[in-house]
């Protein structure tokens, strides 16, 4: 397990690198100068330009500029965003938490309802119940995020009027910006209008989080139905009811555990599907997060920000990935064998 | 029925000809088949039978609600935009750009990345397990997110949409082209028409690639629905194709304040688009499920 | 006295082509502490009768017999749940590929101490707990595997064949049953695990009373304990006996067939052909009417259309219009 750790590490550590290889270059691709890219100052501000020229070793070679590059990269220098002149790396932080806390709701959310149904639905195998689930699963997940956001938001904010149709929370609450995390930051807040502020945001917060949920739940759904037949075929299954296990019991600790096998090792996948839902969703609900933000820096042709952006959801899904890929080999031994065996 | 013949003979089914089996058996895979196709015909058609010319502006008939609503019009069947667009010449002349412009990227990124795969997947060694962990990590990215960083260098328009989508879609059918082949090749019937002596290239072509031709649809199917939901949600953030052209997820994105006023402009795009994508879906599932039975079986 | 009886078991499948019949009218007797192989060709239907005695049935199969008894208990008579709980605690059943009847993603020490059965404990749960464990190391003791610890901490993936059919029996042997059925237990295994495996059943029978319905592809894979050997083909019984007997003179052309196919039968010329069966079995769909041996018996007539009865001739039974014995009024 040890060795097997260090290896993911290792390469996760290189990818990341590439990926900061891949981040200097676009500085480059882009058009437009490439420090002005880099650092988010303007020619035209001559001074600053001059300065920036010669901190960022422009006039050196292009490899001693990486070096450059990455070391003010790792010490979160991600320069100025062009539009407002304000810190990348301390714009990006708060947002971060808003991202985090829209799709870990719907991850919580997606798993509490998908699990479950795909478990009934393979105990009705081929009965009506399995095939009513079935269906709608896979309709909904060929509903386009957008078109069901709007669907949504037609039904339950036009029409019936429950919940407001964009935003984090009333600005009237005037809640202070820590962690991004709006639940956490009320939480945190020495506002007089705690209880109103929570529920305000919780009523913001409840139809992005069902939006986004749904796709991996119905993900979720099906992984869990099918692979839970299949272990349901196994010799081993068979063989615990053979010697007079209890149905529970064998339900318990052999079915499930090697039911959720298959279903674990798809979670990073999920979340990736998550991530690029979550990019539209935020600009539909006029979420403060990373998604909404990296849109506008591409409207606004921010590079900065938009290096920023790409770097963070990057990160973000690899970093899941990995602890994703962790999780299952701790916890389902035979994995590791294979992988090593594949050497 | 007993068979008549007296030296009877079991007659395996083609792989693809399993599959065509599998789904006849499926009343709802036939289903999504028709509307694929009637769809695929819509998009061939579309200049022919649209009502309209979908730019064309009514202004005596400015957000006309459908046809069957009371304030409808039968001259304009799905009613018509703010601008006064006839709803049903835009879905129609759309599917040009969402189902024509992602069918060519896909056919495309088919092309290369099967080429590509195939190379990978009969070189061995370190060659193919580092595309192996490359094309991991590439994956592990949304598609969307990849095709993102493409607009942003390129800018948005329809040209560097559809270089985005195929490019991204690439490593996907390299990664199954190549993780087909990598599975197959250590079986015994290659090994043994290995053994009798022939080339790469009838390996390749002759023995290795009936075999996973099933698995080439499947990955066909699912890229298909891939780029459909990536066109239309990168023209839904107003990055990919540029309005007035009348795609469907731009037509969606227009409809966003519209919402309260004209509900049918965003109902009608989004049907089409959701429809499309469930066939497909639908087709591609009852293909990975008839594969599953096929290995079942074997 | 038999404890296991079956006469005339027939089992049907349903498939597209109409029923399929793969066990025609099928008879065993099984004494308290015997040993009873089973000798059939793949497909023979073998598995099949195993499973149809331990319950583990298809809604799809059609299952008829005159008789199905174990001990006292009708089986066909009870219901799912009953014939459980008969089945779960008078019986085992050990298979081939042990490996695929653990589960891969738990210790063999868990799943060892989860099959004792609760009413062998008593005491506190802590004294239950440790209870299990001596008792999960005491069987893993008596299927000689002397280091316990390591084996019941490993996963068994990390297991060789042969060691985890010996857990496959210390598990199947937890709760003494009456009845172990071993299915092809040796296949694909190295000749030392094999004979490893067989000595050990063997050891088991004699010592705690235990019958074992022992099932094999081929007759030279028949034990010497074994006191009765039934040869099926097709779903039919050919031949049964005692196991002696039954080797030296056979009364069916089938058990003669197999005697002499055998590679390590006596009199044998050197470099001559290996005597054969003359064609290949028979599909499912397409079995022949009567004997399903006709086709390919050296001795068929126009009798073998009808399927022979089961006669008996000094404790063998067979089933063969024309059995192999030199009697004087015959013929």
């Amino acid at each position: 397990m040890i060795r097997y750790t260090l290896r993911r590490l290792t390469l996760l550590i290189v990818t990341l690198w590439l990926l900061t290889v891949f981040l200097f270059s676009l500085n480059y691709f882009f058009p437009g100068d490439a420090l002005t890219n880099m650092t988010g100052i303007r020619a035209s501000d001559t001074l600053a330009y001059q300065q920036a020229f010669a901190a960022r070793d422009f006039d050196a070679s292009i490899f001693s500029q990486y070096l450059n590059f990455l070391g003010h990269f790792t010490q979160g220098d991600w320069g100025q965003s062009l539009t407002n002149q304000r810190n990348v790396f301390g714009e990006l932080l708060p947002l971060l938490g808003g991202t985090l806390e829209l799709a870990l709701l719907a991850m919580i959310f997606a798993m509490a309802l998908g699990a479950p149904m795909g478990v009934y639905a393979a105990g009705q195998q081929r009965g009506s119940m399995d095939r009513l689930i079935m269906g709608i699963s896979l309709s909904a997940y060929s509903i386009p995020v957008f078109w069901l956001a709007q669907l949504l938001i037609l039904l339950f904010a036009v029409k019936l009027g429950w919940t407001p149709i964009s935003g984090q929370i009333n600005p009237l609450f005037d809640v202070e910006v820590n962690s991004g995390s709006i639940i956490l930051d009320i939480l945190v807040s020495d506002n007089p209008y705690k209880t109103a502020a929570l529920l305000d945001a919780i009523n913001h917060l409840w139809l992005p989080v069902i939006v986004l949920a749904i796709m991996p739940a119905t993900m979720l759904m099906r992984t869990t139905r099918n692979s839970m037949l299949e272990v349901l075929q196994q010799n081993y299954i068979r063989a615990a009811r053979a010697r007079g296990l209890s149905e529970s019991r064998i339900l318990l600790r052999h079915v499930l555990p090697n039911t959720m096998q298959p279903v674990v090792r798809q979670l990073g996948l999920m979340f990736s599907v998550l991530m690029s839902n979550i990019i539209v969703t935020e600009v539909i609900f006029n979420w403060p997060g990373l998604g909404s933000w990296l849109v506008k820096s591409i409207y606004e042709r921010d590079y900065p920000v938009m290096q920023g952006g790409l770097f963070a959801f990057a990160t973000l899904i690899l970093l899941v990935n990995v602890c994703v890929e962790l999780f299952h080999a701790w916890r389902y031994p035979q994995v590791r064998k294979e992988l090593y065996a594949e050497r | 029925m007993q068979n008549a013949n007296i030296y009877f003979q079991q007659r395996e089914p083609s792989p693809l000809r399993q599959i065509w089996l599998h789904m006849n058996a499926n009343p709802f895979a036939v289903v999504a088949f028709y509307i694929l196709a009637l769809s695929l015909a819509m998009m061939l058609l579309s200049p022919l039978i649209t009502p309209f010319n979908p730019d064309a502006q009514f202004s005596d008939a400015i957000l006309q609600p459908p046809s069957w609503s009371d304030q409808g019009e039968i001259r304009f069947l799905f009613g018509t935009d703010d601008l006064g667009r006839d709803m049903l010449s835009r879905i129609i002349a759309g599917s040009v750009y969402s189902l024509g412009y992602p069918l060519i990227a896909v056919l495309v990124a088919a092309i290369v990345g099967v080429t590509i795969g195939a190379w990978a997947g009969m070189s061995r060694g370190v060659q193919s397990s580092a595309l192996n962990h490359m094309l991991d990590v590439i994956l592990s990215i949304p598609s969307l997110l990849l095709a993102l960083v493409i607009i942003a260098i390129l800018g948005p328009s329809l040209i560097n949409v559809m270089f985005a989508i195929t490019l991204v879609l690439i490593p996907q059918f390299i990664h199954v082209v190549h993780n087909a082949i990598y599975d197959e090749r250590y079986k015994e019937y290659v090994t043994a028409s290995r053994l009798n002596g022939v080339n790469r290239w009838y390996m390749l072509t002759r023995v290795i690639f009936p075999n996973i031709t099933s698995v080439l649809v499947m990955q066909t199917t699912f890229a298909l629905s891939t780029a459909i939901l990536d066109i239309a949600a990168l023209g839904f953030l107003g990055l990919g194709v540029q309005a007035p052209a009348p795609e469907w997820g731009t037509m969606l994105a227009r409809s966003l304040d519209q919402v309260y006023v004209s509900p049918w402009m965003m109902i009608l795009p989004g049907l089409a688009l959701f429809l499309t994508i469930l066939s497909i879906n639908v087709l591609g599932d009852s293909i990975r499920a008839a594969i599953a039975e096929r290995v079942r079986n074997s | 006295m038999s404890i296991l009886d079956i006469r005339n078991l027939t089992i049907e499948l349903e498939t597209e082509n109409g029923p399929v019949r793969v066990l025609d009218r099928f008879n065993l007797q099984l004494a308290e502490g015997e040993i009873h192989t089973l000798v059939g060709e793949s497909g023979s239907g073998k598995s099949l009768l195993a499973k149809a005695i331990l319950g583990f049935i298809n809604p799809r199969w059609k299952i008829t017999a005159d008789r199905l008894w174990w001990r006292h208990y009708d089986l066909l008579a009870l219901n799912n749940a009953q014939r459980r709980i008969v089945t779960g605690r008078d019986m085992a059943m050990i298979f081939q590929d042990p490996s695929t009847y653990l589960d891969p993603n738990d210790k063999v020490g868990a799943q060892l101490r989860e099959t004792i059965p609760v009413g062998d404990l008593t005491g506190i749960y802590l004294k239950r707990r440790a209870d299990r464990q001596t008792r999960a190391e005491r069987l893993l003791h008596r299927v000689g595997i002397k280091d316990t610890k390591e084996v019941m901490e490993s996963y068994p993936h990390e297991l060789s064949e042969g060691l985890a059919q010996k857990i496959s029996i210390a598990m199947a042997i937890a709760h003494n049953p009456k009845l172990l059925i071993a299915d092809e237990p040796t296949t694909a295994m190295e000749p030392n695990t094999r004979s490893q495996i067989y000595r050990l059943l063997a050891k088991l029978s004699g010592g705690q009373g235990m019958s074992i319905l022992m099932i094999t592809q081929d007759l030279t894979a028949v034990v010497p304990e074994s006191q009765h050997i039934s040869l099926i083909y097709c779903g039919q019984l050919m031949e049964s006996g005692p196991t002696e007997q039954v080797m030296q003179s056979p009364l069916h052309p089938y058990t003669e067939a197999m005697l002499s196919m055998s590679l390590f039968s006596q009199n044998k010329a050197p470099q001559t052909r290996l005597p054969t069966l003359s064609g290949a079995i028979p599909t499912l769909q397409h079995m022949p009417i009567g004997c399903r041996l006709g086709p390919r018996c050296p001795y068929a007539r126009s009798a073998c259309v009808v399927k022979p009865e089961l006669a008996r001739k000094q404790q063998q039974d067979y089933s063969c219009h024309y059995p192999l014995w030199e009697d004087p009024e015959h013929d």
